[in-house]
């Protein structure tokens, strides 16, 4: 939009004005572009005749969210027509305007990412004829990324993105310049910006930063200042023009206002800055991997959490095929807590559907953690499936030096705006040599380019082979990550753990290849972020290279042990006591002891019962809080887990007494109960499969019917989701009809549980272990 | 109008023990500890926001909102009102959300300390606002969902309020508020004296999720 290097007069507020033009309180604005076009008609062209270039249709909420009395494409037809005809023949260009849709996303909200894309296609398609597309007054990434999708792949229109930031320079979804910038920028839109929220004072420092981080054309929007205790804004328009002149003079190609401004405020700032040069920028592109609300800057030394892939892992496979997320989850919260920055996440297993489940724990894993994912997988349809998702910037693992892999990958990782690794691999093999390995890394290199992905957002991987049976292969890998960093220019990763297979005393290989390898250059070492010896080694490197806050880092980990408590003695405490403390270490303990003397099951039916059921009388009677009894319940199944082991050591059946779904119903978010009422049955021995929150009533059926299963437990908290808990018992009900159904939730009495078909209601914590025992009689 | 950022500083201790259930009787050390961490770390990340518009009681943008035979009651000598929304912010969302997977136990507590901030900024506010207008009298808070007042009204409500703009409050199809520690409501302003929280369970704003309600008890102070 408007020529080249001038600065673009954008226009001021639509609602402000519209306001003033008499707009009924309650009135939908967007709706006045059919029940009364001249009000709409007449604010354009004020604008207009004060030095707008470019005018935002009347459509900041003509989503079908909204709207009340019409569909969104006749609203939004009927703006673009208001606006042409206000525009005439001048040389004015029409912004499609579409603000958020009103309704909290995933995962704080129900709105589902593929639900707000399709709200979002439906106003683009009925906006093809705008002559650009302006996204703004966002505050969520992820509504952000949903709307860019929609607008790229439903039309061909120049896209705008501005986002409203508070003084603390993050929106209130906790999205900074530089997670904007680094997930957005890169995505095919014609300019970035900020608007709304800030007047231009409070906004120039972040304009400041924002015009040096990217290479794009700038947008600026702001209020006309901030707001006073009667609604008004306190900058006139003469001073909002001298702010805004400021801001134009940092190298701004569009300027315009938001809340508060009219054209008062425009002409002025059409006085002093229209057809002006836009001011040369000094930019310094930031370019790294980014969630939502973390960015990682390329450069650094990364731990890269590699526990997440099944490959030589039980527990996870079966929680895979399981489609346990929550243990899945877990272990990607642990590796966090250990010292990851970024995890990687590979769901390649057999019998699993891989696009769905990398899908489904990209969402899941998003939803409660702000760490950067690297998503491990070679096939297309499960990485398209992931990055559509993800929100922020992924890097994809991984392309590798075969044409088939380059040519079905690339474009994805440039469609999508993510980074890659590249593996120095191809049909041959792994070359043996470092410079064999080095002509690898120049192909992908040399084919990324191609597809226009700079070197930036490269990471070689020169691959780690087993010393053990490869005496050379270890230094061979470092020489070609000295050749690589040295002859490319790119950053470079590693799996680090593979080169002591087959060896004892694995993590002291580990920990001297890593410091090995960093000391060559290494970006991202893929480690296990749990193993105390390598973030060691990666904490110590850190130190050693005189890294900024390494010191810092390296002693508030290491500095304080001697203050740790002094561990509770096995001995002080029965299981009883240990149970009822939340002694999880001192459990596990006793459990070992009496696995020498005890029959399994006589340990679960003599010790850990008894001592929950104790527990679980103190909380009735109010002698202990909630979270002791969570306490207690997470202690016993520590003990529990020692069990089952002992028992699939043998060969023998598994013990659990039952399995049981839990789920939260459809449209409640909140699954604190659930959590755990989950906890307190796994507790007694119970096998609980755990659907999360906000699940559809066919999901809940479809795996009753699939695990066979005869107990639902089904919670939710507020009243306006109860009619989705009534509607999912009697799905269950209908396809299952002797299945056991209980109930529990804020809001639920006994009563009405009964009223609404459930067999049972849970009236507290423990209530659900009573239900089942009763249901399957152990 | 009014709206600010807030600092989370006192949070009712006796408010977090009954979002516990607490029932009387020795606090042991371990929980006393778990809720003083939890306290810390929800003052640190809370980002904190409020505000509060006046209208006439009659006003037209009222309409879809003051609905019920319980708010008619409790504005019955007000002809203006307030309307006021606060929040926490999603950052205390996502902590209590993350330690559901590592500490649940430590969660629960997360939780109802992060119940009682926000409940305690509310009072907070309540009690400015008495003071602002004095003399005239402040009604009882008053939200959608007490009463007969249906869920429905939240949207309404939080637009008059431009919540979604100004506070970062959004709303689920269910008319669940999110950030979920957020607390939207309505009061009257009245030259008459108001009474203050009917006694008994039945105005307790605990009502519906009162643990000891539900198993036949009552807390026995009059809220």
């Amino acid at each position: 939009m408007g020529s080249q290097n001038k600065t673009v007069i954008l226009d001021g507020a639509m609602g402000t004005m519209l306001q003033r033009s008499g707009m009924k309180p309650g009135q939908i604005p967007e709706e006045l572009n059919i029940d009364r076009p001249g009000m709409v008609i007449d604010v354009h062209r004020k604008y207009i005749a004060a030095g707008a270039q470019v005018i935002y249709t009347c459509t900041f909420g003509a989503n079908r969210k909204k709207l009340r009395n019409y569909v969104v494409s006749q609203v939004v037809a009927k703006a673009i027509e208001n606006a042409r005809l206000a525009r005439g023949h001048q040389d004015i260009k029409i912004a499609l305007d579409i603000g958020p849709l009103g309704e909290m996303l995933e995962p704080l909200g129900t709105l589902k990412f593929e639900e707000a894309y399709e709200l979002f296609r439906e106003i683009i398609e009925a906006g093809r004829g705008a002559d650009a597309i302006v996204i703004e007054t966002m505050t969520d990434l992820y509504e952000v990324r949903a709307a860019v999708l929609a607008a790229r792949e439903n039309s061909s229109l120049p896209i705008f993105v501005t986002m409203s930031f508070e003084e603390d320079g993050r929106t209130f979804a906790g999205v900074s310049l530089e997670t904007f910038v680094n997930s957005i920028a890169g995505l095919g839109v014609a300019g970035i910006g900020i608007n709304c929220s800030l007047g231009p004072l409070q906004m120039y420092d972040m304009v400041k930063k924002l015009v040096e981080m990217t290479d794009l054309d700038i947008v600026i929007k702001p209020n006309a200042g901030m707001p006073r205790m009667d609604g008004s804004y306190d900058l006139a328009a003469p001073d909002f023009a001298a702010g805004m002149e400021k801001i134009q003079k940092l190298g701004v190609k569009y300027v315009g206002g938001c809340c508060g401004t009219d054209e008062a405020y425009i002409r002025l700032l059409a006085e002093r800055v229209r057809d002006q040069e836009v001011a040369p920028r000094n930019i310094r592109k930031i370019s790294g991997v980014s969630s939502a609300t973390r960015f990682l800057q390329s450069g650094g030394i990364r731990v890269v959490g590699e526990r997440l892939n099944p490959t030589g892992k039980k527990r996870y496979q079966q929680a895979l095929i399981d489609g346990d997320v929550s243990y899945i989850v877990g272990q990607a919260v642990e590796q966090v807590d250990g010292g990851a920055d970024i995890l990687d996440l590979n769901v390649g297993f057999p019998g699993v559907d891989e696009a769905g489940m990398l899908r489904r724990l990209v969402k899941e894993i998003q939803a409660v953690l702000d760490t950067p994912l690297q998503l491990d997988s070679t096939r297309v349809e499960a990485l398209e499936a992931a990055l559509r998702v993800y929100n922020g910037r992924a890097i994809v693992n991984s392309v590798n030096g075969e044409d088939d892999s380059l040519e079905g990958i690339l474009p994805l990782v440039k469609k999508y705006h993510a980074q890659v690794i590249g593996l120095t691999l191809d049909k041959r093999g792994i070359p043996d040599t470092a410079e064999e390995r080095l002509a690898i890394a120049e192909k992908i290199v040399r084919r990324a380019a191609d597809y226009g992905i700079p070197k930036e957002d490269i990471y070689i991987d020169c691959l780690a082979l087993t010393v053990s049976s490869q005496p050379e292969a270890a230094m061979e890998t470092l020489e070609a990550i000295r050749l690589v960093k040295k002859q490319l220019g790119v950053k470079t990763v590693l799996g680090v753990s593979n080169i002591s297979f087959g060896l004892p005393n694995r993590e002291a290989v580990n920990q001297s290849f890593l410091t090995l390898a960093l000391y060559e250059g290494l970006d991202l070492a893929i480690i296990n972020p749990n193993s105390r010896p390598m973030m060691e080694a990666i904490r110590s490197y850190k130190v050693l290279r005189n890294l900024d806050g390494a010191t810092e880092d390296f002693i508030r980990c290491y500095g304080n042990v001697e203050e740790k408590s002094v561990p509770e003695k096995t001995e002080d405490h029965t299981i009883a006591s240990a149970v009822a403390k939340g002694l999880d270490q001192v459990v596990k303990a006793k459990v070992r002891q009496l696995l020498g003397t005890m029959d399994e099951l006589a340990i679960v039916d003599r010790e850990l019962v008894p001592a929950l059921d104790q527990v679980g009388r103190d909380y009735e009677s109010g002698r202990i809080f909630l979270p002791q009894l969570i306490k207690a319940a997470g202690a016993a199944q520590a003990g529990f887990a020692l069990i089952r082991d002992s028992i699939s050591q043998k060969g023998r059946d598994s013990i659990s007494k039952g399995d049981v779904i839990v789920a939260t119903v459809k449209g409640d978010v909140h699954d604190i109960g659930k959590n755990i009422a989950k906890v307190m049955m796994e507790s007694y021995g119970y096998n609980v499969i755990d659907l999360g929150k906000d699940v559809e009533a066919a999901d809940v059926v479809r795996t009753a019917k699939e695990r066979n299963i005869r107990l639902v437990g089904l919670s939710a908290l507020m009243t306006t989701t109860l009619d989705n808990m009534r509607e999912t018992i009697a799905e269950l009900k209908k396809e299952i009809p002797d299945i056991c159904i209980m109930v529990g939730g804020a809001v639920l009495t006994e009563e009405y549980s009964r009223e609404i078909g459930a067999d049972y209601y849970v009236k507290d914590a423990r209530a659900d272990v009573e239900v089942a025992r009763k249901v399957f009689g152990c | 109008m009014s709206h600010m950022n807030l600092r989370v500083e006192n949070i009712s201790r006796s408010e977090i023990l009954k979002y516990l259930h607490y029932a009387g009787g020795d606090i042991p050390a371990d929980m006393e500890a778990m809720i003083a961490r939890a306290t810390e770390e929800v003052k640190e990340s809370a980002r904190a926001k409020y505000r509060y518009v006046e209208k006439a009681k009659d006003a037209r943008e009222l309409e879809d909102i003051l609905l019920g035979r319980d708010i008619e009651l409790l504005l019955a000598s007000s002809d203006r009102v307030l309307l006021m929304a606060v929040t926490l912010g999603r950052e205390v969302e996502m902590l209590i959300r993350r330690q559901a997977f590592s500490n649940l136990a430590y969660s629960v507590v997360l939780d109802a300390v992060a119940s009682a901030a926000v409940e305690s900024l509310a009072e907070d506010i309540n009690r400015e606002l008495e003071g602002k207008y004095a003399p005239c009298h402040l009604t009882e808070r008053f939200s959608p969902g007490y009463g007969d007042m249906p869920m429905s009204v939240q949207g309404p409500l939080l637009r008059l309020l431009n919540a979604d703009k100004e506070l970062g409050i959004a709303t689920t199809a269910g008319h669940i508020m999110v950030p979920r520690k957020s607390i939207s409501a309505i009061l009257g302003i009245s030259r008459l004296p108001q009474s203050k929280r009917v006694p008994g369970c039945e105005g307790c704003r605990l009502y519906a999720d009162c643990e000891i309600r539900k198993r036949g008890g009552s807390c026995g102070k009059p809220k």
